[in-house]
């Protein structure tokens, strides 16, 4: 039906009027030479209705045959509208004109807005990302995403991330702002033990020292503190009281990161056989409607890989999903080793846990490791690492919130 | 009497291989949407068209459509479907 109607509009079609007693008879014999009418409407005196322009013609013969007379109404369909279009040549060419500027201006950035800001303000970035190559008024293709971002974030280092989309004609800046609070702490403070260590050093810039050289610290421990003691003034009676300040200064010492690591002689080595069983399943709205293949897995150990596969998201999310779980089947085999082989794992053990804790960019004074653990089947060693670092960390005076200096 | 003999040959013949009848016998299928459309399939030509009766020919015998405004919005040769206010079908010889 809709398919006839849109053949029509393409290859044209007439409305008419049909008058004259055998009117039924005429559309009969139209019916009998195959010719398809639509929309038929009687009124008082003619039925009115519509068909297409090759079939006019056959009509207007049966109607001579059957003494009925024809009348154009209204002729439509895409012939007449293109007969009309190209005596108004005007209108064709301001249409084309009108849809290609629209392309044309819609490839450009028209506008630009930043989401997510907090502290920096929307214009500020805006003119960041203009600077950046990011402005209203380019042409889209010439976007380069990834540098506009790269040298935003090197630009303005309170920004953590950024993210561009470009919405039809607007450029959407996202940004989410470093609100982590500065590591500075105000006010009166003392210098405190950030970590363990033996102090090595102390350079007091401001405060008073607490602590000396070859002196052992815990994590916590008072090392400057934040005073100034008045000089005596003999003009002034009564003992002066230390002025709080804030204490600045370093303290290196001595600082162990030590990791811990077990092997064992015999280990249990897990290895595909390369036998493997796959079962496919289709997911409807998160719901299993079909599996295939072997539900039950013909191995006694194996190790199962599952992904899972929907359609693409590009236009419309697809609610099907197919998930595919592959079993393979895994031999457990008992593997020895000598007892050099296991050490050295187990060192290499030890050695990755300690320097898991190792704080960035400190220098490092020494490695050392030593054998702990050593039973018929296990091997245990630790990893030491010595480093010399500043441990100082300030702490406001009234016992506020700890911020350590890097 | 042949033609009876061999319409029940038919009929027992669309039973039996539980083939549509309509085809089968040559009948008329009717399709009724509520009051509002009427798609007749097998029909053999318009007898009589105005707004309130559509008298259609078919095989044995003629069915008319009875109702207000009606307009037939598609018409083809065994197909034809009406559209309005549908009050009657009857079936007369």
């Amino acid at each position: 039906m809709f398919i006839l109607k849109l053949q029509a509009f393409i290859t044209g079609f007439l409305v008419i009027a049909i008058t004259g007693r055998n009117a039924e008879k005429l559309i009969n014999l139209a019916l009998y030479h195959d010719i398809p009418l639509w929309d038929l409407q009687k009124e008082t005196d003619k039925i009115v209705l519509k068909i297409d322009l090759d079939s006019f013609y056959t009509l207007r013969r049966l109607a001579l045959r059957t003494g009925c007379r024809l009348r154009i109404l209204h002729k439509g369909g895409f012939p007449f509208l293109y007969h009309r279009f190209t005596r108004r040549r005007g209108l064709v060419l301001g249409l084309c004109f009108f849809i290609f500027s629209l392309y044309f201006i819609s490839s450009f950035i028209l506008f630009v807005s930043v989401e997510g800001n907090e502290v920096l303000q929307a214009d500020y970035i805006r003119r960041l990302a203009a600077e950046c190559g990011a402005y209203p008024g380019m042409f889209k293709q010439r976007l380069n995403k990834n540098e506009v971002v790269n040298q935003m974030l090197l630009a303005e280092p309170q920004l953590e991330w950024v993210g561009l989309h470009v919405q039809g004609t607007r450029l959407l800046i996202e940004v989410v702002e470093d609100t982590r609070p500065p590591l500075e702490v105000e006010g009166p403070a003392n210098l405190v033990a950030a970590k363990d260590g033996l102090i090595t050093e102390v350079i007091v810039i401001n405060g008073e020292a607490r602590v000396e050289p070859g002196e052992t610290v815990r994590r916590g421990q008072l090392l400057v503190e934040g005073v100034l003691q008045p000089q005596y003034t003999p003009d002034e009676t009564g003992e002066p009281a230390p002025v709080p300040v804030r204490a600045r200064g370093e303290v290196m010492a001595r600082v162990w990161y030590e990791g811990y690591g077990e092997a064992a002689l015999t280990e249990t080595v897990r290895e595909r056989t390369g036998s493997k069983a796959t079962v496919w399943t289709l997911l409807v709205d998160g719901q299993s409607v079909l599996k295939v293949g072997r539900t039950e897995v013909p191995f006694s150990k194996y190790e199962t890989e599952k992904a899972a596969k929907s359609f693409s998201e590009r236009i419309i999310r697809f609610p099907v999903e197919i998930v595919t779980e592959t079993h393979y089947e895994v031999l457990e085999s008992k593997k020895s080793i000598s007892k050099a082989q296991a050490l050295e794992i187990a060192r290499q053990r030890a050695k990755a846990l300690a320097e898991f804790q190792l704080p960035s960019a400190v220098k490092i004074e020494r490695r050392t490791y030593e054998k702990v653990l050593d039973e018929q089947d296990l091997v245990g060693v630790r990893y030491v690492i010595e480093t010399v670092e500043n441990i100082a960390a300030a702490e406001t005076i009234d016992g506020g919130e700890r911020k350590f200096d890097s | 009497m042949g033609e009876k003999k061999s319409s029940k040959w038919r009929y027992s013949l669309a039973e039996m291989l539980e083939l549509p009848q309509e085809i089968m016998l040559n009948l008329p299928r009717i399709t009724l949407i509520g009051n509002l459309h009427c798609y007749i399939e097998n029909h053999q030509g318009i007898i009589e068209y105005t707004a309130e009766n559509v008298r259609l020919a078919i095989n044995p015998g003629e069915l008319i459509v009875s109702g207000r405004d009606l307009t037939i919005r598609y018409l083809a040769n065994e197909e034809i479907a009406i559209d309005g206010i549908i009050e009657k079908l009857q079936y007369s010889a």
